[in-house]
């Protein structure tokens, strides 16, 4: 591909990335499938929610308008993804209604050279608690995955993607919360090889509030290119945003988290925290906590740490006949434990 | 049965020598007390026998259970039988105090799962023991703890993994008389003829509700003076200071 053309694409904070590498031609069909538990979906049903797939050129007009919006900010990995023959699902449940329990959606990806997209819609004053598990096969060697919708109501959503083998990997989205509303989004990435991970909470009307949580491990050879932010565009907004990596081997693992508020968002409070740990001898490790403030009354905080494991820490296990893999594994879980226990407001 | 043998044990941290020759025995059964000045060298000598990295052994062996345990890392010496309670435990939320301790009982047993029934029969047993709050079992590692509750759980620790030998640095340090009481009741509730201990304190105070076999008193990174209980009660009465002009002919 022409350098020219290249250059369309997003500068990320951090390392240096090649677009080139989150760009392939359509080779095959969009091959996948998914589920929901029995008992999840009749009760999501009873209340009146909806899981259908949807495709490109059969989309309700609020769900056009949602994928125009993706591209209101220009980003030529979106706009790639819009124009390609997608599939995807697009979820609904109406105002005023709660579910309790976890609706868990696991969608399993045989073949993806073309995106998947998932549409979300949360009717006011509604709750959601969504799982989502994708699942790429050996068959899958790249995937563009792309989130979009409005949050009304209140959304506690986990993402999470595995794959078997190393691959190319795009993770893009943007979810507009509501007046009064709450999204709060955790991100897993459990894959192998480049990642290119680009999402976005927008608080679009007053009293809104939305969270950001990502969570991943990076080994050998792997690229990780993570990218979230909350914009507040509205008065007495709230965000955070926690972002946890640890690299071993020789991974690259870039996180920024991005904190934007609009002039006229008087009375928001963004804070971010931004934490690395290094476990490996030739890792490379950027946290980017970045605050864009154009509004006077305003909170705003961030924090950054790039460390290894804290030898104390490490003394006190081994002091009890633990070996030194699995002292480290407790620090491990311990350093991951603040993001993969979000999604709760406290 | 076990015994502890320190052989002019000299000992460095960042280059400066703290530890500057001692010797010292503790044979199985036996409960010692060391005390001495601040900075003499006593969280020192506990953190060398536990193999903490800071610390460097110039010179000098540590001999447990007549195998040189010298150069054996710090998880080696513990699954020897080898136990620190620490004068500053420290906070790991990511495991529950109950699961810490049955990973540990796990890597003392040759890496073999120990049954988790009869575990958790005997954590809560010693949990009421030491009137512990039941709800401790599943809260991270310390986290969160007062310095009095970490102490408590160091003891807690100490009567699960039932080591044969234990240092306990500084046990009674912020503890009030209850705290104290019930800390001193799990120290003797482990003694017996297979169990030995080595206290560091300041005070009469801990010597008084576990009474040591042997009284050490160390000053500037050596031991000066060894004998019975009465030594204690005696330095409670004199101070160090006569003391000192011994540690200066060494």
């Amino acid at each position: 591909m022409k350098n020219s053309t290249l250059k369309n694409y997003p500068r990320m904070m951090g390392f240096k990335y090649d677009p080139a590498d989150f760009i392939w031609a359509v080779t095959e069909p969009l091959c996948w499938d998914w589920n929901v538990t029995e008992a999840n979906l009749t009760k999501f049903t009873q209340l009146g929610g909806t899981i259908k797939q949807i495709q490109r050129h059969n989309l309700t007009d609020w769900q056009r308008e949602q994928l125009a919006r993706l591209t209101t900010q220009p980003d030529q990995f979106v706009a790639d993804q819009l124009v390609k023959a997608w599939q995807g699902l697009a979820i609904t449940l109406p105002a005023n209604v709660e579910l309790n329990e976890p609706l868990q959606l696991k969608i399993n990806v045989d073949s993806a050279a073309t995106p998947l997209i998932v549409l979300l819609n949360i009717g006011a004053n509604s709750r959601l608690n969504l799982t989502t598990d994708f699942h790429f096969t050996a068959e899958t060697p790249q995937s563009s995955i792309v989130f979009a919708g409005e949050v009304a109501g209140q959304l506690d959503c986990r993402t999470e993607w595995h794959a078997e083998q190393s691959g190319n990997h795009l993770l893009l989205g943007e979810l507009a919360v509501q007046q009064s509303a709450r999204c709060s989004w955790t991100v897993i990435p459990r894959l192998r090889g480049k990642l290119l991970g680009n999402l976005k909470i927008k608080l679009a009307q007053p009293g809104a509030s939305g969270y950001f949580y990502a969570g991943s491990l990076a080994r050998q050879d792997d690229q990780f290119n993570l990218q979230t932010q909350i914009q507040h565009f509205a008065p007495h907004t709230f965000s955070r945003i926690k972002m946890r990596g640890v690299l071993f081997d020789n991974a690259k693992m870039n996180f920024t988290s991005v904190g934007q508020i609009e002039h006229g968002a008087h009375g928001a409070n963004a804070d971010q925290e931004n934490r690395l740990l290094t476990a490996g001898p030739e890792v490379l490790g950027s946290a980017n906590p970045m605050l864009l403030i154009d509004e006077n009354d305003v909170q705003a905080g961030h924090a950054a740490s790039i460390g290894q494991y804290d030898e104390e820490q490490l003394y006190y296990l081994q002091s009890r006949g633990l070996p030194l893999f699995l002292a480290e594994q407790i620090l491990i879980n311990t350093f991951m434990q603040p993001v993969l226990e979000g999604g709760v407001v406290k | 049965m076990s015994s502890l043998i320190i052989d002019d044990l000299h000992v460095a941290v960042a280059g400066e020598e703290i530890l500057t020759g001692v010797n010292l025995q503790i044979n199985s059964g036996e409960v010692h007390a060391l005390m001495g000045p601040n900075g003499t060298g006593k969280s020192t000598l506990s953190e060398t026998i536990m193999g903490n990295p800071r610390y460097e052994i110039t010179a000098g062996k540590l001999i447990f259970n007549g195998e040189d345990i010298t150069q054996l890392t710090v998880d080696e010496r513990a699954q020897r039988g080898v136990f620190l309670a620490m004068q500053y435990p420290m906070e790991v939320a990511g495991i529950s105090n109950a699961d810490f301790i049955h990973a540990a009982l796990n890597a003392q047993n040759n890496g073999q799962a120990v049954p988790v029934l009869p575990f958790l029969q005997k954590l809560k047993q010693t949990i009421q023991f030491l009137e512990i709050d039941p709800q401790v079992a599943e809260r991270g590692l310390n986290a969160d703890f007062s310095g009095g509750e970490k102490k408590r759980n160091e003891i807690l620790q100490l009567m699960m993994l039932k080591p044969s030998l234990a240092i306990l640095d500084e046990i009674d340090s912020g503890l009030d008389i209850d705290a104290l009481k019930i800390v001193a009741k799990g120290i003797n509730a482990m003694r017996d003829d297979n169990f030995s201990a080595l206290m560091v304190t300041h005070y009469q105070r801990l010597l008084n509700y576990v009474v040591p076999d042997v009284v050490h008193i160390m000053m500037n990174g050596h031991i000066v003076a060894t004998g019975g209980p009465e030594l204690a009660t005696q330095l409670e009465a004199t101070g160090y200071s006569q003391l000192a002009e011994a540690g200066d002919n060494h």
